[in-house]
């Protein structure tokens, strides 16, 4: 899958691209990996151009996720497109995750909440 | 002397060129026969299956090198030739190639070294060939078996769902496909002594893994079922085991899970991040959005319990997101006609099912890419 990766400070934003399915979840994993390895703290994942989320790929966000804060770090959502965002908010997992509508809005957040 | 690495056939009218290839060759270690016509050739490769490469003439009486190559390979035997000859035309070679010769090579000064050069070559690619060969046939016959296994787990999958459902005083309406013969959605119906339980859910993935976390589930929610009545109750104790059966795995479970009061007509719905459900009393359609998370993601989650009549006559529409999520062509998602179709068809439940089928089929031209589970119940 292809993804970008942008710093903005301390904040690495990814840009994953093209559909979030089961057959990508292992190429989505290993972009990550290679990007931001494993001791990034800051992400914020903008969905800008995510067309498509299935179980399986919520189910890597949300491992993504735990990785994060289980390391005390902060995983923030951005620029949700409606089909994605309607997958988070009937799974819930926009309770889970914090989601921002935009990416400077998703950065805004970043910062509040490291500010906590 | 070496022995043990073949044993070559040297066809060729001239004894002196036989003679001289095969003291070169049985001092690199092969065995070496010889022949002096084609058809003498073609009957010792008949009579003697251990000949593992042919060294050819290209001219010779009665039956040239080209016509050896045709008659050993319409008899069906792959075994490599190279073919000799004088002739530096690089024509003949490629007919030669053409017609099935694995390499070729000019009978020149040179040609006690080219022959075990051009010898070996051959044989290594043989080999390489018969591996690959054989590599392919192990790759097939595990997926032979991959697939004999799949059949089986989708028939005990199959018959650990209630395909059939005999509920007093109901008519029920059910699809089940799972989108590669096993697969993450389960549904059931389970009648205590006060009341009456429904539940649909859909593992995330399509893995074998999500086959066998349903089929835990089943057996979980049924067993659950028997000793709870309070649908909050049993989606709580059923999130904290599965909570601790997925831990890392990042699975999780959305479900839909609803007991009826029988005797005050009331349902109780609690939904764990599943697609709405649909409940038509009379006219009203009540679309009941999800309560809370899904399952297996956090142990303390909490679920809201919302609660809607259920008179005689209503019908309750219960799916997964294979329903909704099918797309037609130009890449517009079903859900849209959901609520369209469930308002215009009539009839009873199963037809309901089988109707919404046909739309959604025609829809997105049989095409599915998740599993498709549609639950109807309507009440008598």
């Amino acid at each position: 899958m292809d993804m970008k990766l942008e710093m903005d400070g301390e904040v690495a934003v990814l840009i994953p691209e093209g559909n979030l399915v089961a057959s990508k979840v292992e190429s989505f994993n290993s972009r990550i990996e290679m990007l931001v390895g494993k001791d990034f703290r800051f992400v914020l994942l903008d969905m800008s151009r995510i067309d498509f989320i299935d179980s399986s790929g919520l189910d890597a966000v949300m491992m993504f996720n735990k990785r994060a804060t289980g390391g005390g770090g902060i995983l923030v959502c951005a620029a949700l497109k409606d089909n994605v965002q309607k997958v988070f908010r009937v799974t819930w997992a926009d309770q889970k995750i914090p989601v921002a509508a935009t990416r400077s809005d998703g950065l805004q957040m970043m910062r509040e909440l490291r500010a906590v | 002397m070496e022995t043990g690495k073949g044993t070559l056939l040297v066809v060729d009218d001239d004894a002196f060129v036989s003679e001289m290839l095969a003291d070169i060759l049985d001092g690199d270690g092969y065995k070496v026969l010889t022949a002096e016509r084609g058809m003498e050739a073609l009957k010792k490769l008949e009579d003697l299956p251990e000949i593992s490469l042919v060294i050819s003439d290209m001219n010779m009486p009665e039956m040239n090198g080209l016509e050896l190559i045709e008659a050993i390979r319409k008899s069906g035997s792959d075994v490599p030739i190279i073919i000799l000859t004088g002739n530096s035309e690089i024509s003949v070679a490629i007919a030669a190639l053409n017609k099935g010769a694995n390499d070729y090579l000019i009978k020149d000064e040179n040609i006690n070294e080219t022959i075990t050069i051009s010898v070996e070559k051959v044989m290594e690619k043989q080999q390489l060939k018969l591996q690959n060969i054989q590599l392919m046939e192990n790759l097939a016959q595990k997926n032979r078996e991959l697939k004999k296994e799949r059949t089986l787990a989708s028939k005990v999958q199959a018959n650990i769902l209630p395909i059939k459902l005999q509920l007093s005083g109901f008519q029920t309406g059910i699809y089940y496909r799972p989108s590669n013969q096993i697969g993450g959605d389960f549904f059931d119906a389970l009648e205590t002594k006060n009341s009456i339980h429904f539940l649909i859910g859909d593992i995330s993935g399509h893995s074998t893994s999500s086959a066998l976390v349903m089929a835990v589930c089943n057996g979980m929610f049924r067993s659950l079922g028997q000793t709870m009545e309070n649908p909050l109750e049993i989606v709580t104790a059923a999130n904290r085991m599965l909570c601790q059966m997925l831990m890392d795995s990042g699975m999780f479970l959305t479900l839909a899970y609803m007991t009826l009061d029988r005797e005050n007509n009331v349902l109780s719905v609690v939904s764990a991040g599943h697609n709405p459900v649909f409940l038509f009393n009379g006219t009203d359609i009540e679309t009941i959005e999800s309560t809370g998370p899904v399952l297996g993601w956090d142990p303390d989650d909490d679920w809201e319990v919302l609660e809607f009549p259920f008179n005689p006559g209503s019908t309750l529409f219960l799916y997964t997101d294979g329903l909704v999520e099918a797309k037609n062509s130009s890449n517009e998602e079903f859900e849209a006609r959901l609520i369209e179709s469930l308002i215009r068809i009539e009839g009873p439940p199963d037809e309901l099912v089988t109707t919404l089928l046909r739309e959604v089929s025609d829809f997105c031209g049989g095409r599915f890419d998740d599993d498709l589970t549609m639950f109807a119940i309507k009440r008598l």
